[in-house]
């Protein structure tokens, strides 16, 4: 499925395929370049976008299916055979080491419809749910093998939510 | 050291749904509390830190009034799965009459007041609250991560 990336600078509106977008990870950090926009994410950070942007995946199928579909699905579709090599092949016993490089991000999801919405500075994607998925995994398979090299075996436990406005008659909704 | 998937899933079902993590020191293993009880859920206006014990601190406070409101820890109102848990049902805060905006969340014990604040998180948006608006938690809409 295409995709748009649209340059809010220079109103440059471009047709993509989530095949041209990259995210890998280098040493303990996940990069993500969209276009020509390249961010760079702390391991921690890249798995905070990866779960932003499957909670925004989640409210899309949840206006398009209907709600009891969804935990389920997303779960069944976020279950990857490839994070549990990457977890089962981190060094619990070295210590902990970084690359020293400053992570910078400026990213933020946000989601209408059925369509979410990652932008980065200048530039904004629009993608559909379903893209939006695949590049939460992506994200968290980056995550995880950044926090491998680092040789973090550590846990976290990462809450966030999305408000609303229930009474849509009184004020926009807010995603 | 590392707590490994399945055990992670244990946790968190001990935690958020209330079931027993089975054979942990034996069959039984940890045991579940004796009722669900509820999380009840509070909006704050300025973001917590790990330091944060008190749920009071930056609730909202909008007129309407604002309440906290309390979930079941049960797995009617939870899905746990792949380490992650999910609100099964939709979170409605009362309509409020005033404004003020919310970037923040906490799950606690009581009902209100400076009581103990168990977890926290972030908006991924932050939500004007005004006249008429009913701020809500929609299906799925909090997500706790233990991976």
């Amino acid at each position: 499925m295409l995709s748009t990336l649209i340059c809010l600078e220079c109103e440059v509106l471009e047709l993509v395929k989530i095949t041209q977008f990259e995210i890998h990870s280098d040493c303990d950090l996940v990069l993500f370049c969209m276009g020509n926009a390249r961010e760079t994410y702390s391991y921690q950070r890249a798995l905070d976008m990866s779960q932003d942007l499957r909670l925004h995946c989640c409210q899309c199928i949840n206006t398009l299916h209907g709600h009891h579909l969804i935990h389920g699905e997303v779960s069944n579709i976020d279950r990857f055979e490839k994070i549990k090599e990457l977890e089962a092949s981190i060094d619990f016993n070295r210590e902990l080491r970084f690359s020293n490089r400053m992570p910078k991000h400026r990213s933020k999801v946000s989601h209408k419809g059925e369509y979410i919405s990652i932008q980065i500075g200048d530039t904004r994607l629009s993608i559909d749910w379903e893209d939006a998925l695949q590049l939460s995994t992506w994200f968290r398979i980056a995550g995880q093998k950044a926090r491998a090299w680092a040789g973090d075996a550590t846990r976290r436990m990462r809450l966030i939510g999305l408000a609303t406005n229930a009474t849509p008659d009184t004020g926009p909704r807010v995603y | 050291m590392a707590a490994n998937n399945g055990f992670a899933d244990d946790l968190l079902s001990l935690i958020i749904t209330n079931v027993s993590a089975a054979n942990v020191g034996d069959g039984p293993g940890l045991l579940k509390s004796a009722g669900d009880g509820n999380y009840h859920i509070s909006l704050h206006t300025v973001a917590l830190g790990p330091s944060t014990a008190d749920q009071g601190v930056n609730e909202a406070a909008y007129s309407g009034p604002y309440a906290r409101v309390a979930v079941a820890r049960n797995v009617s109102d939870w899905s746990v799965a792949s380490q992650k848990a999910q609100n099964d049902n939709v979170i409605t805060f009362p309509t409020a009459t005033s404004s003020e905006t919310e970037v923040h969340f906490g799950m606690g014990f009581a009902t209100s007041g400076a009581t103990k604040l168990d977890m926290d998180g972030d908006l991924t948006s932050d939500l004007a609250v005004s006249n008429g608006v009913t701020p809500e938690f929609a299906v799925n809409a909090l997500d706790i991560d233990l991976s």
